[in-house]
């Protein structure tokens, strides 16, 4: 026999035989691409409004994690109760990956805005990790929202009342004090009394 | 990493002139080869000239491993490679047009181009042989429409991808399979070499 084909052939099996030993893989996560990325960011789903958040805080349900991503010295000075710090800068940390990598948990990221919670979100994103969300206006909004709602104007619908009385009793919650429920009272339009003319014109 | 169009590392533009370098790289090898001689190629079904088997089996199984190493290596990600979709019935009477396409005219389509870019003449009705079957197909499509579709498929093939795997059906790692391959390769490649040593030779 031809020693081109022996060689040919016991290379073949050589590799073969590595091949039988390899373990299999996916690099579909490792290559997160453009599209994808594109179609989870348009995805509303992804975010959480300040209303949402507060009220998973206080009924303390279980399955939230509120993530920090804002530096140790903005959270040592305020941050939500139960937040955990994760500075954006070490997300991607061995010691945080057991956080931002889970299935059962809705991690809720936050900073002053939603610029650096975005950021984290789509680090995270691209590493293939899921249940991940962004508090819609991050802390700026959570104040404007939760801790001093704007009252309605009286020509608001009763939702928007709903909405402020709901979110006066958040501040209640998060900063003591009493709260009254308060009802929209609706002033009567002014009576516009019609002038009588004098017929113009005629004939 | 890769595959790299499908990533838009490489343009889709691009995309063809690459495809071009390639298709006149695979035109050249071939025709070196000899792949333009059609008894060369009707030498398969004879059992004198084993060659064109060794050629196409050796490049699947050279991709094959190639893949599989890129794959462990992370440069390429599988599950954007494209695959062929499996058709069933069309796949049966397409493959048995073909053979008996190939064993008339001593060509398969891509060997049939190369034979007729150096000026064969019985690759040039081959050629026309080849357009006169798409207008045919063209013309009868509504005959064939269910079959070409896949519609009459078993219900396997239809639900959801065609994208099977053999691996997959038969339940085997794809590793244990690609072994398998490599020594299925080995085992046609001695055998037919048996082969061609019992069957007189023509001349060509």
């Amino acid at each position: 026999m031809n020693k081109k084909y022996i060689i040919a052939a016991s290379t073949l099996i050589i590799l073969g035989t590595i091949i039988l030993f390899l373990p299999e893989k996916d690099n579909s996560k490792i290559d997160f691409t453009a599209d994808k990325l594109m179609m989870n960011l348009v995805e509303s789903t992804r975010m959480m409004d300040s209303d949402e958040v507060a009220n998973l805080i206080i009924t303390k349900d279980p399955s939230l994690q509120l993530i920090d991503v804002r530096t140790s010295e903005e959270y040592a000075k305020f941050h939500l109760p139960g937040a955990i710090n994760i500075p954006l800068a070490e997300i991607l940390d061995e010691q945080w990956e057991a956080y931002v990598n889970q299935a059962t948990r809705k991690n809720v990221f936050y900073s002053n805005g939603s610029i650096r919670a975005d950021q984290a979100w789509i680090i995270c994103r691209r590493g293939g990790y899921i249940k991940n969300y962004i508090l819609v206006g991050g802390l700026n909004n959570w104040m404007r929202t939760v801790i001093s709602p704007e009252i309605p104007e009286d020509t608001d619908d009763n939702l928007a009342w709903e909405r402020y009385n709901f979110r006066k009793a958040t501040a209640q919650y998060f900063l003591g004090g009493t709260s009254q429920t308060v009802v929209p009272v609706r002033k009567a339009d002014p009576v516009v009394k019609r002038k009588k003319k004098a017929v113009q014109g005629g004939c | 990493m890769g595959p790299l169009v499908a990533q838009d590392i490489i343009s889709s533009e691009w995309n063809f002139v690459i495809a071009l370098l390639i298709g006149i790289g695979f035109g050249f090898v071939l025709e070196q080869a000899g792949f333009s001689s059609s008894k060369k190629l009707a030498g398969v079904f004879y059992g004198y000239d084993f060659v064109v088997l060794r050629v196409f089996f050796t490049a699947a199984i050279t991709a094959m491993v190639g893949l599989i190493f890129l794959n462990y290596l992370g440069l390429i990600d599988m599950s954007l490679v494209y695959i062929n979709p499996t058709y069933l019935y069309s796949t049966i009477v397409g493959g048995a047009i073909m053979g008996v396409g190939f064993i008339l005219g001593g060509f398969c389509p891509g060997t049939g181009v190369c034979a007729a870019a150096i000026g064969k003449i019985d690759a040039w009705f081959f050629l026309l042989g080849i357009f006169i079957g798409i207008f045919f197909f063209a013309e009868a499509y509504d005959l064939f429409h269910d079959l070409y579709l896949g519609l009459s498929d078993p219900a396997a093939f239809q639900e959801g991808t065609r994208n099977i795997k053999v691996y997959d059906q038969i339940g085997i790692s794809g590793n244990l399979f690609a072994f398998g391959m490599i020594i299925m390769a080995l085992v046609a490649f001695i055998v037919t070499a048996q082969i061609e040593k019992k069957v007189k030779k023509p001349n060509y």
